[in-house]
């Protein structure tokens, strides 16, 4: 097995799984009654699945726009943490950096940031496109077939997001065994937090870094 | 229709702001090795923190069936290495389990 993939072999990773999960997205907005073009408009203005969904939910239960903007701003302010882990790493000056900063999800940081070396601004770029696609193409796809899908299907597709995540993690793991350690430890403290009450947006903020700092000041834990 | 309006672009707002400022801001000076230690064991520890506990939940909060999806994934992902692989096949275990009556 490759220890490393192209930008072109990264992206469409993320294009496969972001297209499954944006099908379920699409639907779900179709099943709650939304126009088409402002379901599609989350995909296309907000890029960030876990937060559209929850926006979703929030909806159904008449929530309103101030206390959905309120709630993404938690859920998303580990990007903070992402785009900060990505600056030093990104190279050249062909892309603007405010563009590169919009396609920056979840699972893009994590497929690029995972591989060895420098990160071309051109190849971050050609990543985000594909997601990107895959994201707004999967969406407009499942507002047009929802309901037309067999409902174990469906029900199937919550599982999609994850299986992404563990096919970005097991070449990683693969090359470096020993940091089984720090994602594992990583899950327990988010677990952890969260059964404490902790809101998922703020329990990812801070055991992210703060499971990384633990790791990297750790005379005893290597990543070979 | 105003109301989805705000909502998305108030969404868009406050997701973009903190993906953009660490990248229109710079560092005084280089980041040390330990620094760039811990920025990348910060993939790993998301990736970690994004599977753990949401997985568990993730197929109608049911963590049987849940675990069969992460379980097809991984194995796929060792043996099959094509990613579309992992999740198509991680999907259709999940609808298989759903179809025969889990």
């Amino acid at each position: 097995m490759r220890s490393t993939r192209g930008p072109v072999g990264v992206g469409l990773t993320i294009l496969f799984g972001y297209f499954f999960i944006a099908i379920a997205f699409g639907a779900g907005g179709r099943a709650m009654g939304l126009p088409a073009v402002a379901t599609a408009g989350f995909s296309v203005f907000v890029f960030a699945g876990a937060s559209q969904f929850m926006a979703l939910s929030l909806l159904a239960q008449g929530a309103g726009a101030i206390a959905v903007t309120l709630a993404t701003l938690v859920l998303n302010l580990r990007h903070l943490v992402m785009s900060l882990a990505l600056r030093e790493r990104i190279h050249g000056s062909r892309v603007p950096r405010p563009i590169l900063a919009f396609g920056i999800t979840d699972e893009v940081f994590a497929a690029t940031a995972s591989q060895p070396g420098a990160i071309g601004d051109t190849d971050l770029l050609v990543t985000e496109l594909l997601a990107y696609t895959g994201w707004v193409g999967g969406t407009v796809v499942g507002y047009l077939i929802g309901g037309l899908l067999p409902p174990s299907l469906e029900r199937a597709m919550g599982i999609a997001l994850y299986a992404m995540f563990v096919a970005l993690i097991v070449p990683v793991l693969r090359r470096s065994p020993p940091c089984l350690a720090p994602a594992l430890a990583a899950g327990l403290v988010n677990w952890g937090l969260q059964g404490l009450g902790v809101p998922v947006g703020i329990s990812l903020l801070v055991s992210i870094p703060a499971v990384a700092v633990l790791f990297g000041f750790s005379p005893g834990w290597s990543p070979e | 229709m105003t109301q989805v309006t705000l909502i998305i672009a108030g969404m868009a707002l406050v997701t973009y702001v903190p993906r953009l400022v660490p990248l229109i801001t710079r560092s005084r000076r280089a980041p040390s090795r330990r620094q760039m230690r811990i920025l990348r064991l910060v993939p790993v520890t998301a990736i970690g923190a994004l599977l753990i506990p949401g997985s568990l939940t993730s197929v109608d909060g049911r963590i049987d069936l849940s675990l069969i999806g992460i379980a097809a994934a991984v194995i796929l992902a060792l043996t099959a290495r094509h990613p579309f692989l992992v999740v198509a096949g991680s999907v259709g275990a999940v609808a298989l389990s759903l179809a025969l009556g889990l």
